[in-house]
């Protein structure tokens, strides 16, 4: 009896596997195979059955994306914060698993060693948000382990389709060295995201009560924060007031980066520390005869001790306390949130002037297209409906819904004209309970994003009036960022190296110097040192790559 | 893999007779026997030992097909033996690295310091602790001592940030109590080292001075009260009855110990470092963490990390063998 059973039920399972395979068109357990074959086979299929209801399980239009309730395993990484709950457990998961009628079972990658093991045991999920490096796709696609999704957008995403063909660096940022695409990027082009890195922030009481205005030079920001030090103890001044806050030198969030661009040497943060110049050449301005100026200012303001040398030492999580306290215990400081979201204690102030004839500027970010957000690999069986669940994300309303929190809940309005009102919330607690925020592939277009008003009072007002009223002119425009290029293999195992190198000498330097000093004499080493250590090459690789992308 | 040989030990226990359940039984004596007949009569033994085994072909041995990977460029959908050999090439790359000569004195002083600093201790702390007559203040020493092993290495480090500070932290305020200077210990190559093995020490002090503490415990009475009746002072006893006694263990930690020298723990120092200490705090396994790891070069960290055991196994060699010489206490 019970053997007969075990019998059927093998049969049964097998016919069904045989069903899905047939029916999956390619999309089998085979993955060689099926690599080559999919798209070719999904095109030929689609176009014959373009009339019937759903190919492989996926509705040609309309929701549920689903004819019925199918699973599909999702790789992400585990939440950042506290504060931001499992994944399951989020609202918009939940209204998103109703809305496309499938069923999300979260595969959570606790930190980059997860992730590596996932990619080198190609042990993978069906689809995956937020995982994977550059490398990392470019690996798993040499070896056939994810699909191409070019097909796969044409036919099954028009968001998706409709946004590459209009933007044509976001398109050509995402095709990896064969052309085709493996991953969907996330898009966003909210004006206080892409844009400005770190505002410039200042305590506006503290200045109040002493009867300075907001400095606009750099010997007006001296004296501003010499004030503030002599006067520690009176008023809302504490005692150990710390008179100006930099994390680190170099440190892209929070650093003393923007203090070099108000001397108008323009240099960037982000992964390369590189910038470009308007004739496109590749520049690394950190060895420029210039930057002596703002060091030797900075290591003033160390010496003085307007800044404190801890700042040299402190992690992340001090920096974020010391700034972020309310009542502050900081004059002025660069952060990208303010955490006076009220906009009346610390208030944003222009790069101030150094005076040298330069104009000043502050950085900009290059993050409106992040890489490598939605992926889908060869074992998964319903690549069409992964593909129709990416579009439904990128509808405007699941975009800002996941951004913003749910509508009708406690941070997002929508309006009968189709605009969104956001409600206030704190800094860091961005519509926690019900968003999973920037982690899976959104589509925020210009055009979305116009239609997204803050509520007075928010942070992301604050920022957004930042923007427009102080930075505006000042902000790194971002034809002078390096784009998000596709490195060979051999690339970037050598910037890898020369990356490490050069940065670490180079940080170690300007600490030391703002430790003990030695700016004039020890220049020329520090110069030679870096060339030595082949910042040459290095820039030679990066112009390299930024040509070959430019010409694609 | 710790058998250490002392005279005695080989002789069967219970004198050798023909009847005890360690003895070859009937025709052929000890030592002789296959290994076949040597299972078949006592297996219960080697079931016991069988886990042991099993562990380490699974975990040390089994592991090791992929040191492939330090020769070749691997490629994760190549796989281990498809992705192309690439002879010494990342071990050359290390070598020519700039950061090459650094990393290696780094963890080199870093743990020949350690190792000074914290090898002797925990046997001086087991001596004294052994001759304190209270019982409960014994005892209280033990756990006081022991207890911050049990301390994660995140908060240990935090610790130090917190007590050193230059600003609020405990050791700063008590210079300037002092009338010394305020100092940046965080940012101090030089106090890295001397913060990374006193936090050690104070750590792992208490914990292993166990061991000691049970060999201590095993000396055999009488030879104390031979001592104490010839007048010995305390000291003399520690010098002739307890260190020889004490002898094979500690040797044979030691040869352990200097097995590690070039695997200093990663955690700590990745924790601690920053861009003022990274002169000093940049050893090798934070070198290939962030370069290895962090950036995907898999072939390159296994290569860093195969000449780090390598290096490591000559030390535990050379040492062994120097000590079977001198003092006929090995591991080996």
């Amino acid at each position: 009896m019970k053997r007969n059973r075990l019998w059927k039920q093998a049969m049964a399972m097998l016919g069904t596997a045989v069903f899905t395979v047939s029916s999956a068109a390619g999309c089998g357990p085979k993955p060689q195979r099926q690599a080559e074959s999919s798209s070719a086979a999904g095109q030929t299929k689609t176009e014959a059955e373009a009339a019937s209801l759903a190919v492989n399980h996926a509705n040609r239009e309309g929701l549920p994306i689903a004819d019925e309730e199918i699973t599909l395993v999702v790789g992400v990484k585990a939440p950042a914060a506290a504060y931001q709950g499992p994944w399951q457990d989020l609202d918009w998961v939940k209204e998103l698993q109703k809305a496309a009628g499938v069923k999300l079972e979260f595969r959570v990658y606790n930190g980059n060693e997860d992730v590596n093991l996932m990619f080198t045991g190609r042990d993978y999920p069906d689809i995956s948000f937020n995982i994977g490096t550059e490398k990392q796709i470019q690996d798993a696609a040499l070896g056939g382990d994810v699909i191409p999704l070019n097909d796969l957008i044409d036919q099954w995403s028009p968001n998706w389709k409709r946004y590459f063909e209009e933007d044509e660096v976001a398109h050509k940022t995402c095709m990896l060295e064969d052309g085709r695409i493996y991953s969907l990027p996330m898009i966003r082009n909210e004006a206080n995201v892409s844009g400005l890195r770190d505002q410039w922030l200042i305590n506006k009481s503290w200045l109040d009560e002493l009867g300075l205005p907001i400095p606009s030079t750099t010997v007006e920001f001296y004296e501003t924060l010499k004030a503030f030090k002599d006067h520690g103890g009176q008023g809302s001044i504490p005692q150990n007031v710390i008179p100006y806050y930099v994390y680190g030198i170099t440190a892209n969030i929070g650093g003393a980066l923007d203090m070099f661009n108000a001397f108008g040497i323009r240099v960037s943060g982000e992964k390369y520390m590189v910038t470009v110049d308007d004739t496109g050449s590749v520049e690394f301005n950190y060895t420029d005869e210039a930057m002596k100026e703002p060091l030797l200012y900075l290591r003033r303001l160390f010496e003085e001790e307007l800044i404190p040398y801890e700042c040299l030492t402190d992690d992340n999580d001090t920096y974020l306390v010391k700034t972020k306290t309310m009542p502050g215990i900081v004059g002025s400081f660069h952060s990208r949130q303010n955490p006076d979201t009220a906009n009346e204690i610390v208030v944003a102030m222009a790069p101030i002037d150094a005076q040298n004839g330069k104009k000043p500027m502050i950085r900009s970010q290059g993050n409106r297209i992040t890489k490598n957000f939605f992926t889908i690999y060869t074992k998964c069986q319903y690549p069409e409906v992964a593909m129709r669940l990416a579009d439904l994300i990128a509808e405007p309303d699941w975009s800002v819904q996941a951004m913003y929190g749910m509508i009708g809940d406690t941070y997002t309005k929508k309006n009968e004209d189709g605009s969104y009102e956001l409600y206030p919330y704190s800094a860091d607690a961005q519509g926690a309970a019900s968003a999973p925020m920037n982690r899976v592939p959104l589509l925020i277009t210009r055009e979305v994003a116009d239609r997204l008003s803050y509520m007075d009072g928010s942070s992301q007002a604050q920022l957004a009036t930042a923007v427009a009223e102080v930075y505006q002119d000042y902000a790194i425009p971002s034809v002078n960022l390096y784009p998000g290029v596709i490195f060979s293999v051999e690339q970037t195992d050598r910037l890898a190296e020369l990356k490490k190198d050069l940065t670490d000498y180079m940080t170690n330097t300007f600490s030391t110097w703002m430790l003990e000093g030695g700016i004039e004499d020890g220049w020329e080493t520090y110069v030679k040192q870096m060339n030595d250590l082949g910042l040459e090459e290095y820039l030679s690789i990066l112009q390299q790559a930024l040509d070959d992308f430019n010409a694609r | 893999m710790m058998t250490t040989k002392i005279a005695g030990r080989r002789r069967p226990l219970g004198g050798g007779s023909q009847k005890s359940w360690f003895s070859p039984g009937k025709g052929g004596s000890a030592g002789q026997i296959s290994l076949r007949t040597g299972i078949k009569r006592h297996w219960q033994i080697y079931i016991l030992v069988l886990p042991a085994v099993l562990y380490t072909v699974v975990f040390a041995y089994g592991p090791l097909y992929g040191l492939v990977l330090a020769f070749k460029d691997y490629r994760p959908y190549l796989g281990y033996l498809e992705s192309p050999f690439v002879g010494w090439k990342h071990f050359i790359r290390f070598f020519r690295s700039n950061k090459f000569e650094q990393v290696i004195a780094n963890t080199l002083i870093l743990s020949f310091y350690q190792l000074l600093a914290g090898f002797p201790l925990p046997i001086i702390l087991a001596l004294c602790l052994n001759y304190i007559p209270s019982r409960p203040f014994k005892k209280l020493v033990q756990n006081i001592t022991y207890a911050p092993y049990f301390v994660s290495t995140v908060v240990v480090v935090s610790m130090l940030s917190i007590f050193f500070s230059q600003s609020t932290g405990m050791v700063n305020n008590i210079r300037e109590a002092l009338g010394l200077g305020r100092r940046l210990y965080m940012g101090s190559p030089t106090a890295f080292r001397h913060m990374y093995v006193w936090s050690g020490v104070w750590q792992s002090m208490g914990w292993n001075s166990i061991i000691y503490f049970a060999g201590l415990s095993s000396v055999d009475e009488t030879l104390h009260e031979a001592a104490r009746v010839d007048g010995a002072s305390i000291f003399q006893r520690i010098l002739y009855v307890d260190l020889p006694m004490l002898k094979p263990t500690i040797v044979t930690l030691f040869i352990l110990n200097t097995g590690k020298l070039m695997s200093v723990g990663f955690e700590k120092a990745y924790l601690m470092q920053n861009s003022l200490n990274i002169g000093a705090s940049e050893i090798i396994s934070t070198y290939v963490y962030s370069i290895g790891m962090l950036e995907q070069q898999y072939s390159y960290s296994t290569a860093i990390n195969l000449f780090n055991s390598v290096i490591n196994l000559i030390m535990v060699l050379t040492v062994n063998y120097i000590s079977q010489k001198l003092s006929e206490t090995s591991i080996w």
